[in-house]
């Protein structure tokens, strides 16, 4: 599915949140490629920035949060540079979102129907037949049973996979371009996670719509996703096509990621994990944001921040260790 | 949906009879023969303990009620001591006017309230959003009795504008409408304002933002619809009450409504009368409270279902 094209870049992206405390760097320069019909991933830990990321995308930011600096561009558009009317064009048509939590993501007043029409009514100038056809056929897409029954359904009335399932027909409803999902599967059971990562995969070959696929979950990148990018702290530390980044994660951090994973095949009586926590934001190591929980850290990691490094093969990452003059110079 | 209202209907009748029973013992265990009263100080005892016997007031009490209750359910609600003349009819005299200010004031009060706490959420805590506020708080604080002779100072009085008392033209009904539509808007203001703030935090919000939505249309179209299901249990809740009887309103703007029909019913001690107002008045509370139940299943389709 990799091709060269990009559709959407994000270069640069800075948001923060101007707290009482302080400014908090939730993204702190985020530099992210997608190309056209091409699945990426963004992991990280609750509280890395990837949502956020998401969130400045759609400019759904809460206050205090704002974007500071950066572009987001779509097809060549910046994002940044829009006005309202101009964002709430993009916004569900060319560019949609699924949301984390099913339960909460429909509104409990209106039928499932009216609000999957909502976003073809406002985009596309069609009938209200014509837009009822539409989403009928769409939640057939999106493996609802009985679609012209279920049209005329209340939210309370759907188990949380079947609420996925109306999100993401509503978030694929216009075509777009590039759909963004955030956690899609985490408030879903193993075997519904399955079903709906499946779906998605589907759709998004079939429409050739690009997906960003936010989640905490490295299983869920493995099965849906072309290429990765991990997220640490507001940073991104490392990105690499997906099967290069299982087989050979370079990054200390990603390292750690893939290790605290229970394998079927190996024996453990303890499972590893990462020491330490997630740094405070308003308080950031003033050298690489890993360098206290990171097992190999050198002295010059204490010191100054990395630069993403790229490798002969592509991989990128931000680590000294990858680094031939500062390995050389004896650190 | 059918079902729903039936049941609610169906469940209001013991509730119904009740209120009926309560209302009734109270007024037995009140002091004094109501004979006495009604015959006047100068009457002799043989006469009161004749006629008392006549008008069945010897029988048992639960004699009386369930008479009390058969006459109540065909219309008959007694006959006022002191008027002579059938309660119901009464009532009926006064209950038109009683309408008339429950609904203009109602309007008043929900316009202003509706308006005041969307204008208020949407400008948090901006000056306008402050004075919106300020200005309903004074509302709900204000007494209405004192409220009232002052508009009716600046506008009847110096003024000129407005008149003071009577009921008779639709000019009579602003002032009346101003001040008790201005009192009761404050807590539709306010909770209107909370309750929109807090649906505007929902997830489903953020989803009708992300579909593209108009900022506008986000607010009216999936927050205010939500936001309304408290708000117009409230709305349903005061209307009834507005049509029991403003009794401040009613007196100090004279206006023959069901109000002053209760406060001369207890000031001249006829208790017939004060019962049947009181039961009247209750029945029109309990009946917007099935109203209002029956309105919120329409926006809310979960308890629609249930």
């Amino acid at each position: 599915m990799i091709n060269n094209d990009s559709i959407f870049e994000i270069r640069g992206l800075k948001t923060q949140f101007f707290t009482s405390k302080g400014v908090v760097p939730a993204v702190d320069g985020v530099d992210i490629t997608v190309r056209k019909g091409e699945a990426v991933g963004l992991v990280g830990e609750s509280g890395c920035g990837k949502s956020m990321t998401a969130m400045s995308v759609m400019q759904l930011l809460k206050k205090p949060g704002r974007v500071v600096e950066g572009t987001i561009k779509l097809n060549g558009e910046d994002l940044l540079k829009m006005n309202k009317r101009e964002i709430n064009d993009i916004r569900g048509n060319r560019i949609s979102m699924i949301f984390q939590e099913p339960m909460t993501a429909l509104n409990p007043v209106y039928t499932i129907g009216k609000q999957a029409m909502e976003a073809l009514m406002i985009h596309q100038k069609i009938s209200k037949e014509e837009a009822k056809a539409k989403v009928i056929d769409m939640f057939a897409k999106v493996g609802i049973p009985e679609p012209e029954k279920r049209f005329s359904v209340y939210p309370h009335q759907l188990s949380g996979g079947l609420r996925q399932r109306v999100m993401i027909a509503m978030a694929m409803i216009c075509n777009p371009e590039l759909m963004i999902a955030d956690e899609p599967t985490t408030a879903l059971d193993v075997t519904i996670e399955a079903q709906i990562l499946y779906l998605m995969n589907q759709l998004q070959k079939e429409v050739g719509t690009a997906v960003i696929m936010i989640t905490h979950n490295l299983g869920v990148v493995a099965e849906s996703c072309d290429y990765v990018y991990v997220m640490y702290a507001g940073k991104i530390m490392e990105e690499a096509p997906v099967k290069e980044l299982f087989k050979n994660p370079l990054h200390p951090y990603t390292f750690g990621l893939m290790n605290s994973i229970p394998k079927m095949t190996e024996v453990k009586t303890h499972l590893y994990t990462i020491k330490g926590m997630v740094p405070n934001l308003l308080n950031l190591p003033q050298g690489c944001r890993f360098c206290p929980r990171c097992d190999k850290a050198m002295k010059i990691c204490t010191m100054y921040q990395p630069d993403l490094y790229e490798l002969e093969d592509g991989h990128k990452v931000r680590c000294f260790l990858y680094n031939k003059e500062v390995m050389e110079s004896g650190k | 949906m059918l079902k729903y209202v039936i049941k609610r209907i169906l469940i209001s009748i013991p509730l119904m009879i009740a209120v009926v029973l309560v209302v009734f013992l109270m007024l037995q265990v009140l002091p004094g023969n109501p004979v006495s009263v009604m015959m006047g100080e100068k009457a002799s005892p043989d006469v009161i303990e004749r006629v008392t016997e006549q008008m069945g007031l010897n029988d048992p009490v639960w004699e009386r009620f369930i008479d009390y209750l058969v006459n109540a359910v065909q219309g008959d609600l007694g006959t006022s001591y002191k008027l002579s003349r059938p309660i119901s009819d009464l009532i009926a005299d006064s209950f038109p006017n009683t309408v008339k200010l429950a609904i203009t004031s109602a309007l008043v009060s929900w316009i202003i309230g509706v308006f005041a706490g969307i204008i208020s959420a949407i400008k948090k805590d901006t000056l306008l959003d402050r004075f919106l506020m300020g200005f309903s708080l004074v509302g709900i604080s204000l007494p209405v009795f004192w409220g009232a002779m002052l508009l009716q100072f600046i506008f009847g009085y110096t003024l000129g504008w407005l008149p003071i008392s009577g009921y008779s033209t639709p000019a009579h009904m602003i002032l009346p409408a101003v001040i008790l539509g201005w009192t009761s808007s404050g807590t539709i203001a306010r909770l209107t304002r909370s309750s929109l703030l807090g649906i505007m935090e929902n997830d489903y919000i953020r989803t009708a933002r992300a579909k593209g939505l108009d900022e506008s249309l986000v607010v009216v179209k999936h927050g205010l619809k939500n936001a309304m299901i408290p708000v117009v249990t409230m709305m349903a809740m005061q209307f009834a009450s507005l049509l029991s009887g403003a009794v401040i309103t009613e007196s100090v703007f004279g206006i023959g409504g069901i109000g002053v029909l209760m406060v001369s019913a207890v000031n001249t001690r006829d208790m017939p009368l004060l019962q049947g107002s009181v039961i009247f008045s209750t029945m029109i509370i309990i009946i917007g409270n099935l109203v209002a139940d029956i309105l919120y299943s329409f926006l809310d389709p979960k308890i629609r279902e249930q």
